[in-house]
């Protein structure tokens, strides 16, 4: 069967050499740049949405690690776990984590939302996340 | 484009490398015009299209698999754009056919061959195309999606019997009735065209006579399955 399929491909693959008389209108230079600013302009807003939320979420993160450290360094209430609390520790740390992450897609999005302002907007952003990544990073 | 280059090209475009995506809208930019404007007959429908395509590249290339080649992924959301627009244009109503007549914008694409002098020839590639292209317009929409979609992509029947999801027996016959239907387009031309549409000629076993998707009928000389 498969010696038929091949056959059958074979001989279409040749007659589509009829095709090659055809000529078509060229792409206008003009339409092509527009494409290619289109493509410019929407890339630049996802490296933008990614790098809000890259930020948000590592000022989260350190957020959190401070709140922890807070935590472990204050002296424990006398008589251990307050027994009528209804939230466990454990399961606050957990809401503590869902609200970082709320919080980080909410600035994620803000930043994306800031995208409809317009180009120039969106490169500025641009700017200040690559600003702020060179300079905590010179700062190491 | 070597595979390597071209793999540098898919990485970075993946990145989101503004040169690479420019690079990627001229590498690929013509062909999918192409097969826009031959699926949509409109110059300016498919300029639009273009740009929706590379639209959707951009948006979705950070989920590219490169196990696939990029070029079948590329076509694929070609194609999609191209059906999209035809479901719309549908619920729109009919529109007009091919910008110029049924070959195009024929005043940026003259087929006529600089360098031949000969004008009899280049008057003959001009009528050979101008009916190559009432043919194609003349075509079931499926019949020419098969056909815009392998000439243009330059993929495998294969790879373009998956993006348009369908078996590849209903990919070849549809390919070949359009094809027989092109060269009888072709037919009764003098000199060079008569030539091009010898091209078409009957070679192999009519897959069309059958239902699509089934096996082929057996060329002659062909072996038994």
């Amino acid at each position: 069967m498969n010696e038929r399929w091949d056959e059958l491909e074979d001989s279409v693959e040749r007659r589509m050499r009829l095709l090659e008389a055809l000529y078509d209108p060229p792409a206008s230079a003009e339409g092509l740049r527009r494409a290619t600013d289109v493509v410019l302009a929407e890339a630049r807003r996802i490296r933008v949405r990614r790098k809000a939320r890259f930020w948000a979420r590592a000022a989260g993160a350190a957020a959190a690690a401070v709140a922890l450290a807070a935590g472990l360094r204050a002296p424990a209430p006398p008589g251990g776990m307050d027994s009528r609390s209804t939230v466990h520790p454990a399961m606050e740390l957990e809401l503590w984590a869902i609200a970082l992450e709320e919080t980080s897609s909410l600035l994620g999005d803000a930043a994306g939302e800031r995208e409809a302002n317009g180009w120039s907007d969106v490169v500025e952003i641009e700017r200040f996340f690559d600003n702020l990544g060179r300079s905590l990073s010179m700062g190491t | 484009m070597g595979e390597s280059r071209s793999d540098d090209l898919q990485r970075r475009a993946r990145e989101l490398d503004p040169q690479a995506l420019a690079e990627v809208v001229s590498v690929y930019g013509a062909r999918v015009f192409g097969l826009a404007y031959r699926l949509t007959g409109s110059a300016d429908v498919a300029e639009d299209l273009v740009q929706e395509t590379f639209l959707r590249v951009v948006q979705s290339i950070g989920r590219y698999d490169d196990r696939g080649r990029f070029e079948a992924w590329l076509f694929r959301i070609a194609a999609n754009v191209a059906r999209d627009h035809a479901r719309r244009s549908a619920r729109r109503g009919p529109t007009a056919g091919l910008d110029a007549g049924a070959g195009g914008r024929t005043d940026e694409s003259d087929p006529a061959d600089p360098r031949a002098a000969d004008p009899l020839e280049n008057a003959a590639r001009r009528e050979a195309s101008e009916r190559l292209a009432a043919g194609l317009a003349r075509l079931s929409a499926p019949d020419r999606e098969v056909l815009a979609l392998r000439h243009y992509s330059g993929l495998p029947f294969r790879e373009v019997a998956s993006i348009l999801g369908v078996p590849l027996g209903t990919a070849l016959a549809r390919a070949h009735r359009a094809l027989e239907h092109l060269r009888k387009a072709m037919e009764g031309a003098g000199g060079a065209i008569a030539e091009i549409g010898e091209i078409g000629g009957d070679e192999c076993g009519d897959p069309s006579r059958g239902a699509e998707g089934s096996p082929p009928a057996p060329a002659t000389g062909a072996r038994s399955p």
